[in-house]
């Protein structure tokens, strides 16, 4: 029962990743884009992952409103024809991948553990020094913060790289042509 | 049921390898690459989900949580998906502003 509902669930996320490939007014794509992502909040609800909930509704707010802002700067209406002669070339090459990516996708996951039972070698030794040694509440926060931290370290650096490489390509001119201009 | 609903995380892969390989406008690639980093999270979640289990924050007595490492996990891969994002929507900004398009296939045309 409870998988029939994250598999409906699913379907109408996928309907709406159809529908936003599709349009062709940019804006609705992009609407049609948050409702995947808000679709996926409330799939990961009743998949019991609260923290990764919290994480995808911030960043799926910022990449609305960012998205909104670029296409109201540029062109609103996608007005690319599909499929001219030359282009048949890489599209069959990407449905020939996408065919092979199916079947080994259906050889590998037979190998997976099922769903409902995961392979917990690791996770359970978490689970048992954040009980006894840690003492968070949150098991989530303290294989973040604690266990590791260097990766949420080179996070923080990834985030800094973005500021610096937006304000690089966005600066209005660059220090050689100030002078010249 | 099985290992048979993971397919659905696979099938969103798929619809953004579909847009980015097809599809002309740079919006719209970027969306493409957009639905494939929710199939990715899709995926760790649905691994990561234990049956009769509950969220991993602790109670005192309950000694069954769902899987915490792939949940900490994915809040990597967004981080690195949105700063993917943002630096292509700056770059697709500055190609607008010079070629006045999105369509990649006039864009090629135009260099030089």
């Amino acid at each position: 029962m409870f998988e029939i509902f994250i598999i409906l669930f699913s379907i109408f996320v996928l309907i709406a990743a159809i529908a936003a490939v599709e349009m062709k007014d940019l804006l609705s794509s992009i609407m049609a884009l948050s409702v995947v992502g808000f679709g996926l909040v409330i799939i990961f609800i009743f998949l019991a992952a609260p923290e990764v909930v919290s994480a995808q509704l911030v960043i799926e707010i910022l990449c609305f409103v960012s998205l909104v802002v670029v296409v109201n700067k540029t062109s609103k209406v996608d007005e690319t024809k599909l499929y001219s002669m030359r282009e048949i070339s890489p599209v069959s090459a990407g449905l020939f991948f996408a065919i092979i990516f199916i079947i080994f996708g259906l050889w590998g996951i037979q190998d997976l553990p099922k769903f409902g039972e995961p392979v917990m070698k690791v996770s359970s030794v978490y689970i048992q020094k954040v009980i006894a040694e840690i003492g968070a509440k949150n098991i989530v926060t303290a294989i973040l913060m604690d266990f590791r931290a260097f990766n949420t370290l080179i996070e923080v650096v990834l985030i800094i790289t973005l500021f610096v490489g937006v304000a690089t390509i966005l600066r209005k001119r660059g220090r050689k042509n100030a002078e010249s201009d | 049921m099985g290992t048979l609903i993971y397919i659905s995380s696979f099938l969103l892969f798929l619809i953004g390898l579909y847009c980015v390989v097809v599809k002309d406008n740079l919006i719209k690639i970027i969306i493409g690459i957009k639905i494939m980093g929710y199939g990715v999270c899709l995926f760790y979640i649905m691994i990561s989900y234990k049956s009769d289990a509950i969220a991993p924050i602790i109670i005192k007595g309950v000694k069954n949580y769902t899987d915490p490492l792939p949940q900490a996990l994915i809040p990597a891969i967004m981080a690195a998906s949105f700063a993917a994002m943002i630096l292509m929507l700056a770059t697709s900004i500055r190609l607008f502003e010079k070629h006045k398009t999105l369509d990649m296939s006039k864009i090629k045309e135009l260099k030089g």
